[in-house]
């Protein structure tokens, strides 16, 4: 494979790792507002 | 409709459409003439430098709207911008000075965008610093809004007037192929791409940012969320 290629692929799997990290932090973020909204519901009720 | 749209529709466009323009970027247009693969960099540097303008953007607008409404949220959304803002602006200074140094033999020369950028990058960083200095919310919010508002109104003069009356080595006819001036239309094709992928990277990311900020302040200080 050329050079080019290789550099192409190198930089797409780093966006890659980007993207399921930034996916991670979302999905995280979200179970925690849920868990927060649910203590805060739980502590009105 | 909303949280679908920001926590799936919003991800999956932004990863699909990133991935096709970092291929374009290298596969589709030939190098920039004279700078071999890595000028290349331009099809990222350009679109940090549009990312990092229009967040600044947008924190001027929400600290406008917390000056005149006081709401929290607003203040929220300006931070968040204001701090992206700032690591859009550090990419496109970083990625800048490979390009100098590739197309110049130096990473740094004082050139007129470069000093400004830097002047940026001091003025919001003073934005945080002033953050830092101010424990009550509300007072820290109306400071931190103001100057905000006032260090926005440096930025169009920074980035649009300062590289155009100054003399500048900043390339901004010479990105195509042929070095014939203008740019190409397959080159313009990729920057478009790229810009519009950098720009629902930041709504993403801004997304994210401003609900970590909500949460933050929900579980240090209570409230509603």
């Amino acid at each position: 494979m050329s050079d080019l290629l290789w550099a192409t692929l190198t930089i797409v799997l780093i966006w890659g790792g980007i993207f399921a990290y930034l996916l991670g932090l979302d999905r995280r973020l979200r179970r925690l507002e849920r868990a927060v909204t649910g203590t805060a519901e739980e502590a009105d009720a | 409709m909303r949280d679908k749209l920001l926590h799936t529709v919003l991800p999956v466009v932004t990863g699909i459409w990133l991935a096709g323009a970092i291929v374009a970027a290298f596969m589709a247009v030939p190098p920039i003439s004279g700078l071999g693969e890595l000028g290349r960099i331009a099809w990222f540097h350009i679109p940090s430098a549009w990312v990092s303008v229009l967040a600044f953007a947008v924190a001027t607008v929400n600290s406008i709207i917390y000056l005149a409404r006081r709401g929290i949220e607003a203040d929220d959304r300006a931070v968040a911008a204001a701090g992206l803002g700032l690591l859009f602006a550090l990419i496109a200074t970083i990625s800048g000075a490979f390009w100098a140094r590739r197309a110049w033999g130096v990473f740094w020369n004082w050139d007129p965008r470069e000093a400004s950028i830097v002047i940026l990058l001091l003025l919001y960083g003073a934005y945080f610093a002033l953050r830092a200095a101010i424990d009550d919310e509300r007072r820290r919010g109306v400071l931190a809004a103001a100057y905000n508002i006032a260090a926005f109104i440096t930025v169009p003069y920074l980035v649009f007037v300062v590289p155009r009356v100054m003399e500048s080595l900043h390339p901004d006819p010479v990105v195509n192929a042929d070095g014939s001036g203008g740019m190409a239309g397959d080159m313009m094709g990729v920057l478009i791409l790229t810009t519009i992928g950098f720009t629902l990277l930041f709504l993403w990311i801004f997304s994210i940012a401003v609900r970590y900020i909500r949460l933050r302040r929900e579980v240090l200080h209570g409230g509603a969320l």
